[in-house]
């Protein structure tokens, strides 16, 4: 039974770790992974159209692939760090505001408490027995919504969707090199849709939720992500 | 006592999913900078009439922009899912066993440093509140409220992604023949420090780091795409 390190074990129920350190890898992977299927199946069409040669096709799929998951990565790593830093800045204005204005803090703190369901004077005795055990963290967690030790992080983010985008992408190279000349652009299409059935799948595992809806959500958004781009692309007449 | 110095973030709610739309912007624009910087540059190349660039600009902020938000839509929806499917097992086990649920939020109010009596208290009235919120925030570290929103996500990356974009087809089509690549390139780095700067400051953080880590970060995505492509000879 796995255990999110940060907190003791009675942070978390039979089941259930802390998650929120989990999520953004999720969100990460999972852009990763369809943006990896579908633009690698996009462009290998296009590759595939135009020549049969399997050399032309691997070459471009791995340009593809290594191009698309290290951009997507970095990509990642300095929106993600966007974020971080913005907690980050949220903490140290909270330890400023408690050295300027302790009562004001506790009286915040008071207010929250209060908000959560306790009476005052439970709010008033808990705001002073927790302030003195972790000011910072407790108004962090509280009105913050900042949990200073699980801050968002970049790097999970940025591993996450390299290695996502790269699995992703390499999937359409199967359909694109081994059957023959004139199947292989009929079957990336299925395969796309396979793929990002999978994702939804698998990431629906991950999130403990409801696989069908993350299926359908899926296959719709990458769909239409393709669409839109192939769509768009053929009409002016450009490789988008 | 008034408060009219308290910052923007200090009292507000949903700042998770401020946080987030904010990280989806920052993808969007360095996403849309860098790409349709590199499609124009490609392009431009061939000297084609401006029609063509104004043509191949726009389709490429459009495709970029709508294929982004659907990424956003369905990545951060999945973040949606886990977090309510957390809320939805906390209720069951608060239907199936009251006491033990009872009894772990006030060790987790001990662990704040109440006393065990205060934190009894405190679990009991919240308890008859909001159980589901209570246990939420102690231990899930969700704000039942706060959820990630993929809606503002996918906006805040679409309209990012747009005005990013704009900026170097802008350049493009205003610069004459033979300084329009360059000019492109340098369009890139100054609108990704922009960018830098601009999430620097929605976040209240440290301007300087946010313009370096993006200008060294876009740039080095452009690199990579535009490198290996060139190298192998196939727009990537």
């Amino acid at each position: 039974m796995a255990r999110d390190t940060h907190r003791p074990d009675i942070f978390a129920g039979p089941d259930e770790e802390a998650m929120s350190s989990r999520l953004n890898w999720l969100r990460a992977g999972v852009l990763g992974a369809n943006d990896g299927i579908v633009s690698i199946a996009a462009m290998l069409v296009g590759v595939a159209a135009a020549t049969t040669e399997l050399s032309v096709i691997v070459t471009a799929a791995v340009a593809g692939v290594v191009g698309g998951a290290l951009s997507m990565g970095v990509g990642e790593f300095v929106s993600v760090s966007a974020q971080r830093d913005a907690e980050e800045a949220l903490l140290e204005r909270e330890r400023i505001w408690q050295k300027a204005r302790p009562a004001w803090e506790r009286e915040q703190l008071v207010r929250l408490n209060m908000e959560t369901g306790m009476t005052e004077s439970t709010a008033r005795l808990a705001a002073t027995e927790q302030m003195e055990k972790d000011p910072i963290g407790i108004h962090a967690r509280m009105h913050l919504g900042v949990d200073p030790d699980d801050l968002t992080n970049p790097w999970a983010a940025g591993i996450a969707s390299i290695l996502a985008f790269t699995v992703g992408g390499l999937t359409p190279l199967l359909t694109t090199t081994l059957p023959p000349a004139g199947w292989r652009v009929p079957l990336t299409f299925i395969l796309v849709i396979v793929a990002l059935a999978i994702t939804g799948y698998v990431s629906a595992v991950i999130a403990k939720s409801p696989p069908s809806r993350a299926v359908l959500r899926n296959i719709a958004g990458g769909a239409i992500a393709m669409a839109i781009t192939y769509g768009i692309g053929s009409f002016v007449g450009i490789h988008i | 006592m008034s408060e009219t110095s308290a910052p923007v973030y200090g009292t507000e709610e949903s700042l998770g999913a401020r946080l987030n739309a904010l990280r989806a912007g920052v993808l969007g624009a360095n996403d849309g900078i860098v790409s349709v910087a590199a499609l124009l540059v490609g392009v431009v190349a061939a000297q084609p009439p401006t029609g063509v660039v104004v043509t191949a600009g726009v389709a490429g902020i459009a495709a970029g922009a709508l294929s982004m938000g659907v990424g956003e839509y369905v990545s951060v929806s999945s973040q949606r899912d886990a977090e309510r499917a957390q809320l939805e097992r906390e209720r069951g086990y608060h239907d199936s066993h009251p006491e033990c649920e009872l009894d772990q939020l006030a060790r987790l109010h001990e662990e704040t440093g109440m006393s065990p009596e205060t934190a009894r208290r405190a679990a009991e009235e919240q308890t008859a509140f909001d159980p589901i919120a209570a246990h939420a925030r102690a231990h899930l570290g969700i704000d039942p409220e706060d959820l990630v929103n993929p809606w503002h996500a996918a906006i805040a990356s679409l309209s990012a992604f747009t005005a990013g974009g704009l900026i170097p087809l802008l350049v493009a089509l205003f610069t004459p023949a033979p300084f329009t690549i360059p000019a492109t390139f340098l369009a890139v780095l100054l609108s990704l420090g922009a960018t830098g700067f601009l999430s620097g400051h929605l976040g209240q953080a440290q301007r300087r780091r946010a313009v370096l880590r993006n200008l060294v970060g876009g740039t080095l995505a452009m690199a990579i795409t535009y490198g290996i492509g060139s190298f192998v000879g196939v727009h990537v």
